[in-house]
């Protein structure tokens, strides 16, 4: 049974992964898969950068469109709390240029964003606070194709929370955990690396 | 056992057919590769040094750029000084080759999670890290290779404001086949 298995990986393998990209007509329909890589700077002072791990899909909606939906989990652990954020989210990448097949394709993006904060004292793990919101999302960025299906992309985006804020402050030496409504526009500066391999065109009918 | 010799038989067949590979002539699209060893660390925000078991599968879809994952667990510190109490790693990414007859010199960008905890801290934490891989295979036939690598991983420290990255070396032999049909 191994063996069989062994046998259909590898002829998998051989048949799909290395074969080239058959597009009918534009690259409208390109289905692609990531992981990504994000670096986060946050605005309040006495919170550090996380750094974070996710993945992500695409599907490209025509030659200069192209759509993303991801998902990161961005922990950091800051003087007396540590942090934990969890987004789930989508953009839209417009690709200003029609370069689709050049070396570095630059684009600006849009989009929005669910996102779930947890942050928990160090010293008193039963001392918490969490809150659920939504965000949007912009920015600009570059793909860079390596080869006919492998891109990398780097992208810059500015993140604003539109929901509840939380913070943490100290008092007398505690830790107190604030929630503030009204939405404080608190939002974060979001640097991104991913890796996305083409699988297949969706649009393509023979 | 007459069953399990035709069904290896059959494999080896298979296998043979794909593995028409001429790495000697730096041909690598389709190669599929796999190794284990040992990684001595160096801590650089710590004056400590780790050991580290683990291992990496790569795949070539071209004959420059592969897809590879890694997974590393930590053994034990080679100082009397500690940091780390167990941390189990697991790394995926792409890489680039600059293949010249049998050498392959490679980079590599990866990213991963750790589950982490410690010296004394009762908490486990799962934290992401990313890696940059820097080294050289040599082809010694179509089904082995002979491979040495460096490797800087970087990760946030779950208990401080601080970072906790790593230097890691490994080189050893490794095993390949061709998926590559005739």
């Amino acid at each position: 049974m191994k063996h069989l298995l062994l046998s259909c990986f590898l002829s998998i393998a051989g048949a799909v992964l290395a074969q080239t990209m058959n597009y009918k007509g534009s690259q409208g329909g390109t289905l692609s898969f990531g992981q990504r890589t994000t670096l986060s700077a946050f605005n309040h002072g006495n919170e550090a950068s996380a750094l974070g791990i996710g993945g992500q899909f695409r599907v490209r909606l025509s030659e200069r469109i192209n759509t993303e939906w991801f998902f990161d989990y961005l922990p950091a652990t800051n003087e007396f709390s540590r942090r934990s954020d969890y987004h789930i989210g989508w953009s839209v990448m417009y690709c200003p240029f029609n370069h689709a097949n050049e070396r570095f394709v630059p684009y600006v993006l849009a989009g929005h964003c669910f996102d779930y904060t947890k942050q928990v004292e160090i010293a008193n793990t039963n001392n918490t606070v969490d809150r659920w919101s939504s965000a949007v999302q912009g920015g600009i960025g570059t793909h860079v194709n390596l080869t006919e299906r492998l891109d990398m992309s780097l992208s810059s985006q500015y993140m604003i929370h539109l929901g509840t804020d939380v913070n943490s402050h100290t008092h007398d030496g505690a830790v107190e955990f604030h929630k503030e409504k009204g939405g404080s526009f608190e939002g974060h500066l979001l640097f991104t690396l991913s890796f996305n391999y083409k699988f297949m065109d969706l649009w393509a009918r023979d | 056992m007459g069953t399990r010799l035709i069904k290896l038989l059959v494999c080896m067949t298979v296998v043979i057919q794909v593995s028409a590979q001429q790495v000697e002539l730096g041909e690598r699209q389709g190669l599929l590769q796999a190794t284990g060893s040992l990684y001595p660390g160096w801590m650089l925000n710590h004056n400590v040094r780790n050991n580290y078991a683990g291992g990496h599968f790569a795949y070539y879809f071209d004959d420059h750029y592969s897809f590879r994952g890694e997974f590393l667990g930590y053994v034990d510190a080679q100082t009397d000084e500690k940091y780390i109490k167990k941390h189990l790693q697991v790394q995926a990414g792409f890489g680039r080759h600059f293949p010249m007859k049998r050498w392959d010199p490679f980079i590599y960008a990866q990213m991963g999670l750790a589950g982490i905890e410690l010296q004394g801290s009762t908490n486990a934490f799962l934290r992401p890290n990313v890696g940059l891989v820097a080294g050289v295979n040599y082809n010694v036939s179509r089904f082995f290779y002979f491979y040495g690598e460096c490797e800087f991983i970087h990760m946030k420290d779950p208990e401080r404001m601080n970072n906790m990255d790593q230097l890691l070396v490994t080189a050893g032999l490794g095993f390949q086949i061709s998926t590559k049909r005739k």
